[in-house]
């Protein structure tokens, strides 16, 4: 409120001083018979003019009539405009804008500076109101942001606990029941006719593969496996279960350790696994590669985490497959990092590469 | 003179499963199950000076397998510590401390259930010898590539049986082979994994965890 009124008080101040001396050519000779002198007149009045301004921005901070009921605030607009412009006549005939005799003149003035202090007021009181106005939209906003923000953070870790939950669940329980069917299966074998043994080993034989495959890789799908005992462990998981025809190269245990003693935030540890499962997914599902060289680097001091995964596979192609990885680009850039699939430099098929900030705060929701 | 029976703990969340494991040791001559418990709160809470070996599920519900053997190794170094697991999941032999592997065997669920496996599992582990399940180490191949690569495939038998936790002897009887031969074939494994005899780490225990790591 003070700001706005001083605005505008000091540019009414300033147009007047300006207006009346050089547009209207009013000088104090007429009234004092001295010779005239405008650059003497524009500094005089200039100066009892902002002094009036002064006194307005004053009053409005002793008796802030912007914070009061809309009665009394007219009552003090019209109180503090009659001050300002009793003092600004008073003030302009100490500085001899007037003669003393100057009774009629001296009223008129009275009213109109009255008039440009309500004025001031009122534009002082809309831009105020106004500006109320957008700090409680900004806020409004940024508040409904920062709900939907945390309804979807909510989300993400209901559907990531479900997920544990029923690959724990598939893990243990099922698990178990699966293998305890196996042992029935074949003691009942045993028991019997060769050829009905035989029919019976099958299906034994059909369980374990329904236990060791499907169910497997059912419950790695929902979360990967070992992520909760860190990093290290849930990289180890995946690449032991690369085929034998496949030779890898590895070198992550090291940063994978050093990120799992530093206690590196889960999102981003989820992320690396899924990065790193869908990049040999491609390399050996869909990209028939022999040999795999995955590096990890980043650990203490490195504010970022670096993936690098080469196969000697069949390259990007004309259509590479990159849905998934396209999907997990998009929460890599979320996080602040970058992912590139491109021609392997070291090896004859593609390579892997991601960059993520160790920092997990999403970069949305960064201020 | 009769042996004292080996005190066994048997650490299992599901009840059928635990039932069928202390069944099955109760009519093995030589076993006593003294301990049992049935989530790795309870586990932790049994002091493992009082049995020789303890069979523990790799995925106890509120807790992990290795976490509970390795508790108990740390106050009673000479337990035998058998993992059972219904997935395969042998590579977490791996994080052990190689100085410290000896003594513990990896057994799945499957095999478990016969009282042959489970029996030789139980006196490898507590006769200090690591040891991984012999049908879960047939079933591996060496990775492309891995020093396992280089071995010839009498080579990868012996050193498939040794994983699994069977003597020098052991493995020339289930081999058709003569003693002496299999030692030749160990020392040939061992040069070839880089491991040397006079190593302060038991080369033995070291070929076992190799096998693991660089076959699949």
């Amino acid at each position: 409120m003070l700001g706005s009124t001083a605005a505008v008080g000091i540019l009414f101040a300033g147009a007047t001083t300006v207006q009346s001396v050089l547009a209207l050519g009013i000088f104090s000779q007429v009234l004092r018979g001295t010779a005239p002198e405008p650059t003497l007149e524009i500094v005089t009045r200039g100066i009892v003019n902002l002094a009036t301004a002064a006194v307005l921005v004053g009053l409005v901070a002793i008796l802030a009539p912007e914070r009061r009921r809309p009665a009394l605030r007219m009552t003090l607009t019209l109180v503090i405009a009659a001050s300002a412009a009793v003092f600004r006549a008073l003030a302009q005939l100490v500085a001899g804008v007037y003669a003393p005799s100057a009774g009629l003149a001296l009223v008129t003035e009275i009213g109109t500076t009255a008039i440009a202090a309500v004025a001031t007021l009122l534009i002082g009181f809309a831009l105020v109101a106004a500006w109320g106005r957008l700090q409680t939209v900004e806020r409004q906003r940024a508040s409904s942001e920062l709900e939907a923000r945390l309804a979807y953070a909510e989300l993400q870790d209901e559907e990531l606990r479900v997920r544990r939950e029923v690959a724990h669940g598939i893990h243990g329980s099922v698990q178990n029941v699966f293998v305890v069917l196996e042992a029935e299966l074949n003691d009942t074998a045993r028991r019997l006719a060769p050829d009905d043994a035989e029919r019976i080993r099958r299906a034994a034989e059909t369980v374990r593969g329904l236990r060791e495959g499907e169910l497997r890789s059912l419950s790695s799908v929902l979360y990967p496996v070992d992520l909760d005992r860190g990093l290290d462990p849930a990289l180890t998981a995946l690449v032991v279960r690369l085929p034998a025809h496949v030779a890898v190269e590895l070198d992550f245990h090291e940063a994978a350790r050093a990120l799992d003693a530093d206690r590196l935030p889960f999102d981003t540890r989820l992320l690396l696994v899924r990065v790193v499962e869908e990049a040999l997914t491609n390399a050996v599902g869909h990209g028939d590669a022999h040999r795999i060289r995955f590096a990890l680097e980043g650990g203490a001091g490195s504010p970022t985490i670096r993936v690098t995964l080469d196969d000697d596979g069949i390259g990007l192609g004309p259509h590479p497959v990159r849905s998934g990885l396209h999907r997990l680009g998009r929460q890599v850039e979320l996080l602040g990092g970058v992912l590139d699939l491109v021609p392997s430099p070291v090896l004859s098929g593609a390579r892997l590469h991601a960059i993520v900030p160790r920092d997990d705060t999403p970069a949305a929701a960064r201020v | 003179m009769e042996r004292r029976p080996l005190r066994v703990a048997v650490i299992e969340d599901q009840p059928l499963y635990r039932q069928m494991l202390v069944g099955l040791l109760g009519s093995a001559p030589g076993f006593s199950v003294t301990r049992s418990a049935n989530s790795s709160a309870q586990a932790l809470a049994l002091d493992p000076a009082d049995f020789d070996v303890a069979l523990v599920d790799l995925d106890l519900g509120d807790g992990d397998g290795f976490d509970v053997g390795l508790a108990y190794r740390s106050r009673n170094p000479r337990l035998g510590v058998v993992i059972l697991s219904a997935v395969d999941a042998v590579h977490r032999m791996l994080a052990l401390d190689p100085q410290d592997a000896a003594g513990w065997g990896y057994l799945s669920k499957t095999s478990a259930l016969s009282a042959g496996s489970l029996v030789a599992a139980l006196s490898a582990s507590t006769e200090g010898r690591t040891m991984i399940d012999p049908a879960l180490a047939r079933r591996r191949e060496a990775r492309q590539g891995s020093p396992l690569d280089s071995l010839t495939t009498r080579q990868e038998e012996v050193l498939s049986l040794l994983a699994a936790g069977l003597t020098n002897a052991a493995i020339g009887e289930e081999l058709g082979i003569a003693a002496r031969s299999v030692d030749n074939h160990v020392i040939a494994v061992y040069s070839a994994l880089g491991l040397t005899s006079t190593e302060r780490r038991n080369p033995r225990v070291q070929a076992a965890l190799l096998f693991v790591e660089h076959s699949r």
